[in-house]
């Protein structure tokens, strides 16, 4: 049993005995010196800590064919987007979409955009838009600051990190998730009313920003959760656990959940509502994917 | 494990800044560089003092945002480590550690360990990195 409890264990010792240590080497090395950098043991002589991690959103902001978001002339590329990896961005696969993105979608896209606005049509900063969003964020950081409560705010942010971790990473049940949008509801409540800010927003201050995302990974957590609970199937990074073949496999439902959910904001305080973009698939079929 | 800091405490770009002791009592030898310093920010928050503004994103080892200057080296005693990839346990009990920023008139010191790095990001927005 490692030091925290949670870690299986991963054993390259037959692997060494089969292929050489020097096959290994080659295939693994930069991955066994980060590990053996971060636990101090050596992964060549001893079995190796792992865990399934949580695997972030899976998703992200709603764009057009173009990058767009439904913000006209905002654009958002590479991770940030939901557009092109579906329910698993797993390993390094995210890449793929940020280079996608950058080198082959943007730079015709956003000239498209440009040209359409003219030089001439800049937004002008006292346009009613612009200040009802600058006014916002200032009302919000002042209110942050006047809280003046007990807990640190990475106090509160590792909070939020161990309900997701625990109840909404690769492995999830209905039951599970309940809980933890009862505990992420409790936690937003003790958030805004008991996070300790301190210093001004005059100033470089590090805790002020922390405060203002983690508020916003508080809304997004909760999001992850109504969507996971929603989505009745196990797919990609989702699986849950009411829904698995007999030998343990992901269970699709691909008559009843082939789309994409794209969850629409409707204001503070208020469920978001789901639009259901279906998938359709013209020149592959849907199969089942094994990975024995 | 005890650890005593000695960190660079600056204000902003106009303040002189000087080196302020600290001492850590309960540092456990499997925290990064980094979640020491969320140890000593957590208890100077609770205590109601200004915690120290030090930079950094990913930290597992890719983004390279993590800077500070320790014990007179660049990212500590590791060679081809960034700061947020040096582990305790790379220090022993009782050890006294001095924490400075990248000092070097291109990059001005904007508050404690966070330094203004624009004017090389303007080196590789030029195309001068790697070419
Ligand atoms: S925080 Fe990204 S490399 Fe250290």
């Amino acid at each position: 049993m490692s030091k925290t409890g949670l870690a299986v264990y991963l054993d390259f010792a037959d692997a060494i005995k089969r292929d050489g240590r020097k096959t290994i080497e080659a295939k693994y090395g930069n991955l066994f010196e980060m590990y053996e950098k971060i636990t101090g043991e050596n992964p060549y002589e001893l079995p190796m800590m792992i865990y399934p991690a949580v695997h972030y959103t899976m998703g992200g902001l709603w764009v057009d064919y173009n990058l767009m978001t439904t913000i006209p002339g905002l654009y958002a590329l590479g991770e940030a987007n939901f557009s092109d990896h579906g329910a698993n961005r797993l390993g390094a696969s995210a890449l793929m979409q940020g280079l996608a993105d950058g080198y082959f979608v943007i730079p015709y896209t956003i000239g498209d955009y440009l040209a359409t606005i003219g030089p001439a049509d800049k937004i002008p900063v006292d346009s009613p838009a612009f200040k009802e969003a600058e006014q916002k964020v200032h009302a919000q950081v002042e209110q942050l600051l006047a809280i003046k409560g007990t807990r640190p705010v990475d106090e509160l942010h590792k909070e939020l990190g161990h309900i997701m971790w625990e109840y909404c990473g690769m492995s999830r049940t209905a039951e599970g998730l309940k809980l933890a949008k009862q505990k992420i509801q409790a936690l937003k409540k003790e958030f805004w009313t008991n996070v300790k800010v301190l210093g001004d927003s005059e100033e470089m201050n590090q805790a002020l920003e922390q405060a203002s995302r983690v508020a916003d990974f508080i809304e997004l957590g909760e999001l992850m959760v109504d969507d996971a609970l929603n989505r009745e199937e196990s797919c990609g990074g989702h699986f849950r656990e009411e829904h698995q073949t007999p030998d343990g496999e992901a269970l699709r439902d691909d008559a009843n959940f082939a789309y994409v959910a794209a969850w629409e904001y409707q204001g503070e305080g208020k469920p978001e509502v789901l639009n259901k973009e279906v998938l359709e698939f013209e020149n592959v079929k849907l199969t089942q994917r094994s990975y024995k | 494990m005890k650890i005593n800091l000695k960190v660079w405490r600056q204000k902003n770009t106009n303040t002189a800044g000087k080196l302020v002791e600290y001492q850590l009592d309960n540092v456990s030898e499997d925290m990064s560089f980094l979640e020491m310093f969320d140890v000593l920010n957590d208890s100077l928050t609770r205590k109601g003092e200004d915690p120290v503004t030090f930079d950094h994103d990913c930290r597992e080892g890719i983004c390279g945002m993590c800077s500070m200057y320790i014990n007179g080296r660049a990212h500590g005693p590791q060679t081809g480590a960034t700061t947020c990839q040096l582990h305790m346990r790379s220090f022993n009990d009782g050890d006294t550690i001095v924490v400075e920023p990248w000092r070097a008139r291109a990059f001005p010191v904007i508050k404690d360990l966070m330094v203004d790095r624009s004017a090389f990001d303007r080196i590789i927005q030029s195309g001068g990195m790697y070419r």
